[in-house]
């Protein structure tokens, strides 16, 4: 009984999971793409003096809007976008948007003050501290955003198929009408392997290439 | 060099002015430096000239031409900056960190190659070992060397600096101050330092504003806000012990004695003996070839020990020495903290004299009897 269902399990992932994966990795690249296109340039922008007192409602907007369940995400986005893959992307991309917006805010604010203003101190125009100073001192934070954003979007997408955006969330979702649990946890354990490899690729990244002036170099 | 006239500075939202009416000239090549208790305005008006902070009114001139009118980045490139906290961009090399305003003006990277080992060098930093270190790397003395280093770096005729010292332990700081003072001898920058230390500012400074709730009190030499307070503001600023004070005035080559009996190291064991009972003492100081000090030797240790040749096992390392910038304050603190009575002089390492216990006693006490006290002037 147990090695039948094994070798259901196999061959469900054999037959219907690639290109589901596909599909799924497809979800979550683009929407996370376009939620960091977004959420950076406007966490940039809200840390600039001119924006800076937006940035408290802005956060306070997002907060709430995370707040809500994905599926009413989802079903708030039914009636105004219709079905398919564009409407899934959208969906997925508001909801992608805030651990970048936060943390991209929050690692430009965080940076020391005094080091902010011995580059101005010198002569260095506002730009240019922004690029050479800001953003690389923040980076290593606006990344964990980033694989904060990604590793729960991952999740997320299994919903987008309620809104025909297929991806792994079929295998569920089918697994869920058909009462055929072997489907459910095909779907569920594909989806967790995703989030937990895309966690542990940023780790690398965090290890290996951000920051390691902050250890001491041999 | 630097002059600010009638310059106000009301940060917006406060009633009273951080700064107000500010009239002061600083003239080329000196250090002028601002003192006074916490929040009295210094720092805002360091922050006035190089306009980070921008004055709510009043009129600056540097260098003859008014600094308002001026585009603030290119005035700012003229003018070195250091501050307490350093700042130095944790990310970047110490390389990278001093080359920042030579980029800036887009030097060649021969020419800023060069120029980081000469300022490293200027500020005792081996060029070799720390170029390519990160800031995480450095200590607390080392990170504001480089700060220095950073703001010398396209060789501005002004330097702006903010408790430069502050940050760091008392002996790592009295190390800064004189190896700066040393370096100024040499750079002739014109200096705005900011202290809320008397004694810092006694010790480094050419002229002293003195500032209390945003105002000017008193603008004037060392010697004369030691011995001619303005008003009871100063007076009490300067404290009850101006004795101890005017030690921070004093350098020791004012009191050193030059002529102090040394050997050589390769000397043998009879004439240095006989060197030391000419002396009248029980040690003597050692010197190699080029003049640097080695350390001491003791008479009964080589006599005891009957060797004819080798007497410079016998020598013991000397705990202290002073550069010839420090004060006597610094030598009396060195000799209180390691227990000896003579501190040894030296100029880039070349043993030039002694100053004792006993001869820092006399020469105060000469000043106060030659200064005659109806006019409270020192004579230095
Ligand atoms: N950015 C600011 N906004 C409002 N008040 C300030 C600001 N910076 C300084 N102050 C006030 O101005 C006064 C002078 O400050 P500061 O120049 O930093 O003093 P100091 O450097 O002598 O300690 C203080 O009362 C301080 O609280
Ligand atoms: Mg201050």
């Amino acid at each position: 009984m147990e090695a039948n269902l094994f070798l259901k399990f196999v061959k469900v992932i054999k037959t219907e999971a690639g290109s589901l994966i596909v599909r799924h990795l497809q979800l979550v690249f683009i929407s996370v793409t376009i939620a960091i296109l977004i959420a950076v340039p406007s966490g940039i922008l809200l840390t600039r003096p001119r924006f800076k007192s937006w940035s408290s409602k802005t956060m306070t907007f997002f907060n709430v809007a995370q707040g809500l369940p994905s599926l009413a995400v989802v079903a708030i986005f039914l009636p105004i976008m219709g079905i398919g893959f564009l409407p899934s992307i959208i969906a997925l991309t508001v909801y992608a948007l805030l651990p970048i917006l936060r943390n991209t805010i929050a690692g430009i604010n965080s940076i020391n003050p005094d080091i902010i203003e011995s580059a101005r101190g010198m002569g260095m125009p506002s730009q240019k501290v922004l690029f050479s100073i800001e953003i690389p001192l923040a980076l290593p934070v606006i990344i964990a955003g980033i694989q904060t954003s990604a590793v729960v979007t991952v999740g997320t997408a299994v919903i987008a198929d309620l809104i025909g955006g297929g991806g792994l969330g079929r295998l569920i979702f089918t697994g869920i009408s058909m009462f055929d649990p072997v489907k459910i946890l095909a779907g569920s354990i594909l989806a967790a392997i995703i989030a937990i490899a895309i966690d542990q690729g940023f780790d690398l990244v965090h290890k290996k290439v951000l920051t390691p002036y902050k250890g001491v170099r041999k | 060099m630097i002059k600010l006239k009638n310059i106000t500075k009301i940060y917006p939202g406060m009633e009273r002015p951080a700064v107000k009416n500010l009239n002061l000239h600083i003239k080329k090549g000196e250090i002028c430096v601002f003192v006074g208790p916490s929040g009295c305005g210094k720092t805002t008006t360091l922050k006035m000239i190089n306009r980070l902070i921008e004055p709510t009114s009043g009129e600056l001139y540097i260098n003859g031409k008014n600094a308002m009118e001026q585009n603030p980045d290119k005035l700012r490139q003229n003018i070195g900056y250091v501050i307490q906290q350093v700042g130095l961009f944790p990310h970047m090399t110490v390389y990278e960190n001093i080359a920042t305003v030579p980029r800036l003006l887009e030097w060649s990277e021969d020419k800023i190659a060069k120029r980081v080992d000469e300022l490293l060098e200027l500020v005792g930093l081996d060029p070799d070992e720390n170029r390519y270190k990160y800031p995480r790397e450095l200590s607390g003395g080392q990170k504001q060397r480089v700060g220095v280093a950073r703001a010398m770096a396209a060789d501005p005729p002004i330097m702006l600096m903010d408790e430069p010292f502050g940050a760091v332990d008392p002996i790592t700081r009295t190390q800064l101050q004189n190896e700066f003072l040393k370096l100024q001898r040499k750079i002739k920058k014109t200096i705005c330092f900011v202290t809320h230390d008397i004694d810092e500012a006694i010790k480094m400074g050419d002229r002293i504003a003195i500032m209390n709730n945003g105002q000017l009190v008193q603008y004037d030499t060392p010697s004369n806000i030691l011995f001619a307070p303005k008003d009871k503001f100063v007076e009490d600023f300067v404290g009850s012990d101006r004795a101890l004070k005017v030690l921070n005035l004093l350098r020791v080559n004012k009191v050193m004695r030059k002529e102090v009996p040394t050997v050589k190291l390769e000397m043998d064991s009879k004439d240095v003996i006989q060197r030391i009972t000419d002396s009248g003492q029980k040690y003597i100081l050692v010197l190699d070839n080029k003049e640097r000090l080695i350390g001491y030797v003791n008479k009964n240790s080589i006599i005891e020990s009957n060797e004819k040749t080798n007497w410079a096992k016998y020598i013991k390392e000397y705990s202290s020495t002073l550069p010839m910038d420090a004060t006597l304050k610094d030598a009396l603190a060195e000799m209180l903290q390691n227990d000896v009575a003579v501190i040894p002089i030296t100029n880039d390492d070349e043993f030039v004299g002694t100053v004792t216990l006993g001869d820092i006693r006399s020469y105060v006490g000469e000043s106060y009897k030659n200064g005659d006290e109806s006019e409270n002037r020192l004579v230095i």
